[in-house]
């Protein structure tokens, strides 16, 4: 294991980290905020990257499709949660599971209806394309870069956000005194339309930065929304910064595991044995990452301060 | 006069800055109602949760019939003996009230883990249900859904469960809370028929039960206890009415 | 015990009484096992096929059923379970295990190692928590078998021959296999059926009813959803045993956290209260998936909407649509 290949593997998970906190920090805060499990926001995710993905390609402008991809996010989210997920927010969370579960279906097949199953490719814009050496002798694509600094850029301004205005103390109070926040007068339905589909662009955003570098698919939002549950639960559901710390950590873990699991596990056992076992185990890491943090703190390493 | 029940050994609780358990002693004597009043905020809530299990005390310690308790889980401490009813009435609001006094019968036998019904068993736990049902005066509303019971009603079928556990210990939190005047007296009256064969721990605001009921007073004021004695000393000690703020406390 | 019969004049109202039976689940199965017969002598192999699907789902409904409708556990990772009891039958036989009588405890003994480690992490979480923890650790053995490339892999495992019983070889024909887990489903209903009455079933009832309740009455809480959950574990695995059988196939896909979701579609949609429900639930879904996917390619999106639809029409969001009302 050479430094080279662990710079690379630890920016890829820098990488990973930011996509996995885009995506989780709407989940977190509509959790938080509404204590509404939405089993649809993967989905959300997978609506950013067609809709910048087929945005970009008729418009033949990278950053006007990009826009206009994060505009049809946003409204996408907005159109559910007036449509669908509102009327779920006081209910039981087993039939907010059940709802969003019919979400998921719906969507990815109408997306699968429309786009047809097969991935569709999104390219890299020109001025990003390419990859520039940051050490001697290591080139990294442009683009994963782009998406680390965007991802910590949005990190930066959403910390802005929640702790530096007047609608993010909102948020903040929301997720922990509902009733005390409506009784100050703000309209609390506003509020949560305005939390959700702010959360729904970000995982649109999300979906969109990763689309060049994945396969654009109905089914690409499963996986993320999966990994996004563990973030939040391990960071602490509600916390914007527990979302982030956890967000790096399992997308460290999980690049860090599937790259070296295997050369790690061949020195303490023979080599077909840590071929076997190396990628079954770096699977692994990040849930027991998750059993680690929970056996010894119940409630993430964040947790908001909700009874 | 025996060893106590209950004995606490300078309990100290924090919650971050905020002391809300000052080296709390005290001691239950087998057969004694032992009375805690105070006013709000005084802490009350937090030493039940210390005595019951739900929160571990920062130091000292709790002792139960002669064992040291204090690491000891609420369910734990409940098989030993010590039976409650909570200030805000809580039952199995699904089952009847029958059900709900056959489940603490079973739990407290340590039956409640039998995978198999067991007609023989099923049929002593609904006779001895029906019977501390009838002891509280529950007896005609034994098939009632305890959701469908008025809140007095309830109240009563609480009281009814924690008899059944055979408690060595019963803890009362504020059972004359949110009940009118009439209800007060006639549940007076029924715990007072327990005295002497059930050693209790009554917390209460009502200050007619409490004289009514109790063989020693403690004042808990901001955590520490400022005066323990009979119902009379109590009432007496000028600590305890500069505590309450010329607040009435005679009965 | 003469005050015993005094006091019995008031009697629980007839309601729960009817919803509580059993009779409706016996119903269901003795229609699947009705259509299994029907289906092999009017030469339909497809009746079948789906009727032998619908009772193994209807087993993995009813397990998943008892922890979620009787101890108000809502897990998202029971498709875990399906799959362990699936590749403890496909894994037995890559190593010449052959028998059924040792293949389904050896399933039920995985489901319940499973259940009961994992449930030592999960069942001291609460809510949302217990929700996404159940999804994570299910979505952990997904991709252990994903990357497990002995067995499969992403690819899976095929099973060459049926397992035998008692060394006879009678579940080579179709309607010896349904026929048998339709026989092993009424065994486990009948099973779970006395369990929820039995002191147990009223401990776990007692802990999704009011918690601090049970608590300060003795009951030690995590230890009876443990119990629950590990049996809950077995049965799930012993529906994924004979998923697999019937299939002849084994797939980490068993495991996917979407069927997961199919699960709780079918317990809730026959309702939670009764086990009986669970049958009822996946039998309605199997024919309503069934039913789509021959209208449309795209059936999954009309399922979709039905259950979004069911949902916002069962909280009532509907009514307050159609009425104008603002959601308030």
């Amino acid at each position: 294991m050479n430094t080279l290949l662990l710079t690379v593997q630890i920016l890829n998970g820098l990488q990973l980290g930011v996509i996995l906190f885009l995506v989780a920090a709407g989940l977190t805060l509509v959790f938080g905020v509404m204590d509404f499990i939405n089993l649809a926001h993967g989905v959300q995710y997978m609506l950013g990257a067609y809709l910048a993905a087929s945005l970009i390609a008729a418009t033949g402008s990278f950053p006007l499709g990009l826009a206009l991809g994060l505009l049809a996010s946003l409204l996408a989210g907005l159109v559910l949660e007036v449509a669908i997920f509102r009327h779920l927010y006081t209910q039981d969370h087993l039939e907010q599971v059940l709802a969003t579960f019919g979400v998921i279906l719906a969507l990815t097949e109408a997306i699968k209806w429309a786009f047809g199953a097969a991935p569709i490719a999104m390219p890299i814009p020109e001025t990003f394309s390419g990859s520039v050496a940051i050490m001697p002798g290591l080139l990294y694509p442009v683009w994963r870069l782009v998406i680390i600094a965007s991802g910590i850029g949005v990190a930066l301004l959403l910390w802005a956000l929640v702790t530096r205005t007047r609608a993010g103390m909102l948020v903040r109070a929301g997720s922990t005194h509902a009733p005390m926040v409506s009784a100050l007068g703000v309209d609390i339905g506003r509020l949560f339309m305005v939390v959700f589909a702010f959360g729904a662009m970000l995982a649109g955003f999300a979906g969109a930065m990763a689309a060049p570098i994945l396969s654009v698919e109905p089914t690409m939002g499963d996986g993320i929304l999966i990994l996004a549950f563990v973030v939040i639960v391990i960071g602490g559901i509600g916390s914007i910064k527990g979302a982030f710390i956890a967000a790096l950590m399992v997308g460290l873990i999980d690049t860090l595991g599937r790259a070296f699991a295997r050369d790690l596990l061949a020195l303490v056992m023979s080599k077909s044995a840590a071929a076997q076992a190396g990628p079954a185990i770096a699977s692994m890491l990040t849930y027991m990452l998750m059993a680690v943090v929970l056996t010894v703190r119940p409630r993430g390493l964040f947790p908001a301060t909700r009874g | 006069m025996g060893e106590p029940i209950l004995r606490l050994e300078a309990l100290d609780k924090s919650f971050g800055a905020l002391h809300v358990t000052r080296a709390v002693s005290l001691d239950i004597r087998p057969g004694e109602v032992h009375a805690i009043i105070g006013p709000n905020g005084a802490g009350k809530t937090t030493l039940i949760n210390q005595i019951t299990g739900q929160l571990t005390p920062d130091a000292g310690h709790v002792r139960f019939k002669g064992h040291d308790v204090t690491g000891q889980s609420v369910h734990e401490r409940a098989r030993l003996g010590l039976a409650r009813t909570f200030q805000i009435t809580s039952v199995m609001p699904a089952m009847t009230a029958r059900d709900n006094v056959v489940l603490a019968i079973v739990s407290q036998s340590r039956q409640g883990f039998r995978l198999w019904p067991d007609a023989q068993l099923r049929a002593q736990g609904r006779a001895a249900a029906d019977e501390a049902l009838a002891t509280v005066g529950l007896g005609r509303r034994a098939g009632v859904i305890a959701a469908d019971l008025a809140h007095g009603e309830r109240r009563a079928l609480e009281l009814a469960m924690a008899l059944a556990q055979q408690p060595a210990l019963l803890l009362l939190d504020e059972p004359m809370a949110g009940t009118g005047k009439g209800e007060t007296e006639r549940l007076t009256e029924l715990l007072r028929g327990f005295k002497r064969r059930i050693p209790m721990l009554l917390v209460e605001h009502d200050m007619g039960a409490v004289f009514a009921l109790a063989d020693r007073v403690s004042v808990l004021v901001e955590g520490a206890i400022i005066a323990t004695g009979s119902p009379a000393e109590v009432a007496a000690s000028s600590a305890v009415k500069t505590a309450y703020l010329g607040e009435d406390i005679t009965p | 015990m003469a005050m015993t019969a005094a006091n019995d004049n008031n009697p629980p109202p007839i309601w729960p009484r009817i919803a509580a039976s059993p009779a409706l689940g016996w119903g269901v199965i003795g229609l699947i096992g009705l259509a299994m017969i029907a289906g092999a002598a009017f030469g339909q192999p497809f009746w079948l096929t789906m009727a032998t699907r619908i009772a193994v789902f209807a087993m993995a409904a009813l397990a998943l059923s008892f922890v979620l409708g009787q101890g108000g556990l809502v897990s998202f990772g029971h498709a875990a379970y399906l799959g362990l009891g699936a590749y403890a039958v496909g894994i037995g036989g890559e190593h010449g295990l052959a028998e059924i009588t040792l293949l389904l405890p050896l399933a039920a003994l995985v489901g319940a190692a499973y259940a009961a480690l994992t449930g030592l992490i999960v069942l001291r979480t609460r809510g949302v928590h217990f929700i996404m923890i159940t999804l994570a650790f299910a979505q952990m053995a997904y991709f252990v078998f994903t990357s497990l490339s002995a067995y499969g892999g992403d690819d899976g495992l095929t099973l060459w021959a049926r397992p035998t019983l008692f060394g006879f070889d009678v579940f080579k024909r179709d309607i010896v296999l349904g026929l048998g887990v339709v026989a092993l489903l009424a065994l486990l209903y009948g099973l779970l059926t006395r369990v929820v009455a039995s002191p147990f079933g009223q401990t776990l009832q007692a802990t999704r009813q009011n918690e601090a309740r049970a608590e300060a009455l003795g009951i030690d809480v995590f230890r009876a959803r443990l119990v629950a959950y590990t049996l809950s574990g077995a049965v799930a695995a012993l529906a994924g045993a004979f998923l697999a059988i019937a299939t002849g196939f084994v797939a980490p896909a068993y495991m996917h956290w979407g069927r997961s979701g199919e699960l709780i579609v079918m317990v809730v949609l026959g309702g939670t209260g009764q086990l009986g429900g669970a049958l009822i639930g996946a039998t309605v879904l199997m024919l309503l998936e069934e039913g789509l996917a021959l209208v449309s390619e795209h059936w999954k999106l009309w399922l979709g909407l039905i259950l979004i639809g069911l949902v916002l029409l069962r909280i009532g969001a509907i009514a307050r649509l159609l009425r104008g009302g603002r959601h308030g």
